[in-house]
């Protein structure tokens, strides 16, 4: 059962209304701006981002926790920021979740992934700018799942348009 | 947006890649590392969004291929890359059915292919030219050119190019006049076309047109010219340049009245790579048999003739009915491969 590490932003108050206490380390959920361990959910890595709503495959997805954010424009809180921990699998699922799209959306910024491995499940949107550089690896549907990632390049000064919603786990 | 992450596509999955919006200003994706398509997955790279196949010329952008573009295909799976939009290199394509039938596996180009390094094997791979349908007031077709296509066994090689037109009628003179601008433009040369390999122009096929393949030594070009109009100035529908060791009578052209196909195959089975030793040729002779194995087999009606350097006047033909090969010709081509 790994850790994962939740640094608050404006998710932290919502994403606790939507997880008992008990998915919490100490028992407590966090609020906006405060840092908590999610326990109870597993995930192969421990994420240290801001804005970032994270989730895994085990029935909680990122619709579930912040499903205010359906139809959100822009890039919070579906941008990946500009660095990550290294050697990482993130999960890009758009298979579980309930959302008004099957679609998971990541919006990526600059380099990312530099060691780690992108995982994709069901169908995901994965959007770029002009500039943007994609390294690691990325695996489409080699868990089993027919899974289908779309790579929608934007020009740089275009925010993300598309609703679906993100989850990295 | 440059793709360095290494890329595997599984069985029933797909990657797409495309532009966000027509509404934006074309914008360029470059691939520096490898792309995998397993056997039942699929590569679609777009310049509109997905649900537009079709080339646009307006809005057209460039996938830069720098890297290794794989697609392995296997017995049972459908495997596919499709790219339209223009492509650039350099870059390294290898089409591999590994097994299953060429039409199973393939690999659709309708755009620019540029410096790109094909290489086929059970496998079929389709270029085509929309220039001539795109409304673009000019008559410009594609560039296809560069880099290499090899044949590696059992593979296709279709161009297609809907509405061509290789002549137009001039009002002015009355007189059909070849359309040079408007022939395929895959240039790209060509090797490793052997038995067991197609080169199909689709949709090229008349009923009732003489069309023949020239082999012109030289230069290394086969020529597919129609002599129905003009059998002094034919219109030439296809020019390939084909690196290897071949001679007058080794293709065969075939047109199909059903799918308005002209397929060139190499001719009559015989076997591309040179034997070695005197064995060889022995074992060759031995298998040749008679005088009347070397003759080609009654064709088809369809069947059109493949001429040496320059094509004989129309009348000295009967119709359909294909000129026997001289004989010295394979006599030659075996011996010379002895």
């Amino acid at each position: 059962m790994a850790t994962i590490t939740w640094v608050g932003g404006s998710l932290g108050a919502d994403i606790g209304r939507y997880l008992t206490a008990s998915d919490w380390a100490g028992g407590v959920a966090p609020v906006a701006g405060e840092t908590a361990d999610i326990v109870g959910v597993q995930s192969d890595i421990e994420y240290i981002g801001q804005d970032i709503a994270f989730m895994d495959a085990d029935g909680y997805t990122a619709v579930d926790l912040y499903p205010q954010a359906k139809g959100h424009q822009g890039t919070h809180p579906q941008t990946l920021p500009e660095t990550t921990v290294a050697g990482q699998t993130m999960i890009l699922d758009g298979s579980a979740g309930p959302g008004i799209t099957s679609a998971a959306l990541m919006v990526l910024q600059n380099t990312v992934l530099a060691d780690d491995t992108l995982e994709v499940r069901g169908t995901g949107v994965l959007q770029t700018h002009l500039s943007d550089t994609i390294s690691g690896a990325i695996d489409i549907g080699t868990d089993g799942t027919a899974s289908l990632l779309q790579i929608a390049s934007v020009a740089s000064d275009v925010e993300a348009t598309r609703s679906p919603l993100s989850f990295l786990s | 947006m440059t793709l360095e992450a290494d890329v595997a596509i599984a069985s029933g999955s797909e990657l797409q890649i495309e532009e966000e919006s027509d509404s934006l200003p074309a914008l360029d994706c470059a691939n520096i590392s490898q792309i995998t398509v397993q056997a039942g997955g699929t590569l679609f790279v777009d310049d509109l969004d997905g649900s537009t196949a079709t080339y646009d010329d307006e809005h057209n952008s460039v996938f830069s291929n720098q890297g290794t573009i794989s697609i392995q295909g296997a017995v049972g799976a459908t495997t596919e890359a499709r790219f339209v939009t223009d492509l650039g290199g350099p870059g390294v394509i290898d089409i591999d059915g590994n097994g299953a039938d060429p039409s199973a596996t393939t690999a659709f180009f309708n755009g620019n292919v540029l410096d790109q390094a094909i290489t086929a094997s059970d496998a079929t791979v389709t270029v085509q030219d929309d220039s001539n349908t795109i409304d673009d007031g000019t008559d410009a077709s594609f560039d296809v050119s560069g880099g290499s296509f090899t044949f590696a066994g059992d593979a296709t090689l279709v161009l297609h190019q809907p509405g061509l037109t290789a002549s137009v009628y001039d009002a002015k003179t009355g007189t059909f006049v070849q359309r040079s601008d408007h022939l395929h433009p895959f240039t790209t040369p060509i090797s490793g076309f052997a038995a067991g390999d197609t080169i199909t122009l689709e949709g090229h096929f008349v009923s009732g047109d003489d069309d023949v393949a020239v082999w012109r030594a030289a230069t290394h070009t086969l020529v597919v010219e129609r002599l129905t109009i003009n059998p002094t100035h034919p219109q030439i529908l296809a020019t390939l340049t084909l690196l290897g060791n071949y001679s007058a009578g080794d293709f065969v052209l075939t047109g199909n009245p059903s799918t308005h196909d002209l397929t060139l195959t190499y001719g009559s089975g015989k076997a591309h790579a040179a034997p070695s030793g005197p064995s060889a040729l022995g074992a060759e002779l031995a298998r040749l048999g008679t005088v009347a194995d070397l003759l080609p087999s009654q064709p088809a009606p369809s069947l059109r003739q493949t001429f040496p350097e320059r094509p004989a006047p129309l009348s000295a033909f009967s119709g359909d009915v294909a000129r026997p090969f001289p004989l010295s010709d394979f006599a030659l081509h075996h011996l010379a491969h002895g």
